[in-house]
């Protein structure tokens, strides 16, 4: 069988496996569209103590459900390596004639077509509970800027995952930090980008996160009511990076791999 | 002698706990990782604040001081509510020592404390540090005066006030760690839900009145909402007479909490050995 083929199979069949796994395991489900609704909550009653507009509201809804897919590429993507080792599936992985980059996009197939459905719950929750409102007037815009985000994100996702074949805790460690530093450095609640109040070296270090511009492309097609033309910014800079980091992870999973084989640490548990 | 065996076990057991904590990093990256995740979450409520007022064209400084403070508070909540919620988890699964923690003398109550003790040594770390940092970004750097006078707080009624409010979230920890023995679909989530919980209803960002009816009733049966309270009152007004009705009240809390922690880890524990689920590990 072709080479190519043969690792389409494997990422079909892992994502398949994510899939059942999560489908399985309902609690999960609620889970995930549950606990961002404890801080969604919060801070949209916030904004609305605050004197805030209606569409802050709005933002709060859409960081919130991107919580979901942030969360996901770290521990359901990034950190996926890690589980594999400790549970001693790695080695069966790296003996099998597949391509690593196969599984993880498998793995990224699996969790997106779960994680959408969880994406719908949590709007469906702002909307009923918060009574939020959505503004699209572009469906093909909002397409566009989701696809990307997506890309862009898991392809970021492959590249932390090599850090795992090599560490353990540090790399764990990393993960926990990339969670509210990122709630806060891309925008989750608030614009960051172009936001007067908003000191400029934030502004920078925000632009070098594929989310801030995932977030700014979605709150301007499905809050603010506008369309194609105004976000081709963001859907050029996602496209750099979803070519950028898919080539990175490529080069950086071989290298991380061979030098965890030479420091013998590729199947080390309890790092 | 039961007494001491149990306090030293617990002390090895905080100080594990540290180790774990702290042997992957040095101290400068461990300070880092410390500060970085409740210094950004406090970011996010601060810039929130500063981005909300901003749009809706009204600075309350005495609205950020309360803000700031309840999210000062919520490091040892969300600390302690993870690390004791995740417990058995590590322990059963991904480090497999649960049997041979049930195996010592003391079993596993002292360990459990004293994993959740430097759970809020921790804890201690990041809400200095934190506290350092936001005071430098917010009321140097954004020009925001946070109402605070270190002359007028009442520090005794802060220490009290910490120390109840560890006592009722180890207590809690009781609780999670004992709902996690028996079951193996919750345990990665638990914590999550019960701090969610505390930071929407505990009076860390809002007062819980301004929720719908009957939501903001829980918020009186929370120790965690008492807890905020006193530590905001011990520093912001510092009197007495402002001070004690919520200490009193999270006195109780915290006797309640370690009562029912207690029944519930107990009655938990006696169905885990009759099920003979205690090492049973669940992945996929």
């Amino acid at each position: 069988m072709h080479e190519f083929q043969v690792n389409v199979r494997a990422a079909i069949a892992r994502a398949r496996v994510r899939i059942k796994g999560t489908i399985q395991d309902p609690a999960w489900m609620i889970a995930e569209m549950i606990i961002p609704m404890f801080s969604i909550g919060g801070f949209i009653l916030l904004y609305r103590a605050l004197g805030a507009p209606a569409s802050y509201s709005g933002f709060v809804i859409v960081g919130g459900t991107m919580i979901a897919f942030w969360t996901n590429v770290l521990w359901g993507m990034a950190a996926q390596f890690y589980w594999e080792k400790e549970v001693g599936n790695l080695e069966i992985y790296f003996v099998a004639p597949i391509s690593r980059m196969a599984i993880l996009l498998g793995m990224a197939l699996g969790s997106i077509v779960t994680m959408v459905l969880r994406v719908f719950g949590i709007v469906l929750f702002g909307i009923l509970l918060f009574n939020v409102s959505l503004n699209i007037v572009d469906p093909i815009a909002v397409a566009i800027i989701f696809t990307l985000t997506l890309a862009s994100l898991y392809s970021l996702g492959m590249v932390f995952s090599s850090l795992y074949l090599l560490w353990g805790r540090e790399a764990w460690k990393l993960n926990e930090l990339l969670v509210e530093p990122i709630y806060f450095l891309s925008g989750f609640f608030f614009q960051i980008r172009g936001n007067v109040v908003v000191p400029l070296v934030l502004q920078f270090a925000s632009s070098l996160i594929p989310m801030t511009f995932g977030l700014d492309g979605l709150r301007k097609v499905l809050i603010l009511g506008q369309g194609l033309q105004s976000v081709l910014l963001e859907v050029s800079v996602l496209i750099a990076f979803s070519i950028a980091l898919f080539v990175a992870a490529h080069y950086v999973l071989g290298y991380m791999e061979n030098l965890a084989k030479k420091e013998g640490r590729l199947t080390l548990r309890w790092q | 002698m039961a007494v001491k065996s149990f306090i030293r076990s617990a002390w090895y057991s905080a100080w594990l706990g540290w180790k774990l904590e702290t042997n992957w990093a040095d101290p400068l990256t461990f300070a880092g990782y410390y500060l970085l995740r409740p210094f950004a979450s406090l970011l996010i409520v601060g810039f929130i604040f500063v981005i909300g007022s901003f749009a809706g064209g009204n600075t309350n400084t005495q609205y950020f001081t309360y803000l700031f403070l309840g999210q000062i508070a919520y490091v040892y909540v969300l600390q302690i509510t993870v690390t004791t919620g995740y417990f058995i988890h590590e322990e059963r699964a991904k480090y497999e020592t649960l049997r041979s923690v049930y195996v010592t003398p003391t079993s596993i109550r002292p360990y459990l404390l004293g994993r959740a003790l430097s759970a809020a040594f921790a804890s201690t770390v990041s809400l200095l540090l934190t506290i350092v940092f936001g005071t430098i970004v917010f009321s140097g750097l954004l020009g925001l005066n946070l109402e605070i006078d270190l002359f007028r707080i009442n520090y005794a009624a802060l220490v009290m006030s910490l120390t109840l409010g560890i006592v009722s979230l180890i207590s809690t920890g009781f609780i999670l760690s004992g709902i996690n023995l028996v079951s193996t679909r919750l345990q990665m989530n638990l914590s999550e839900y019960v701090s969610g919980i505390f930071f929407l209803l505990g009076d860390v960002i809002f007062p819980p009145t301004t929720l719908p009816y009957p939501l903001y009733l829980i918020s009186y049966v929370l120790p965690v909402t008492y807890y905020t309270r006193a530590v905001r009152a011990s520093i912001i007004d510092g009197a007495w007479d402002v001070v004690i009705p919520n200490l009193q009240m999270l006195l109780l809390m915290a006797i309640l909490t370690t009562i029912v922690g207690s029944i519930v880890f107990a009655a938990a524990e006696k169905r885990a050995k009759r099920l003979g689920v205690i090492d049973r590990k669940s992945e996929y």
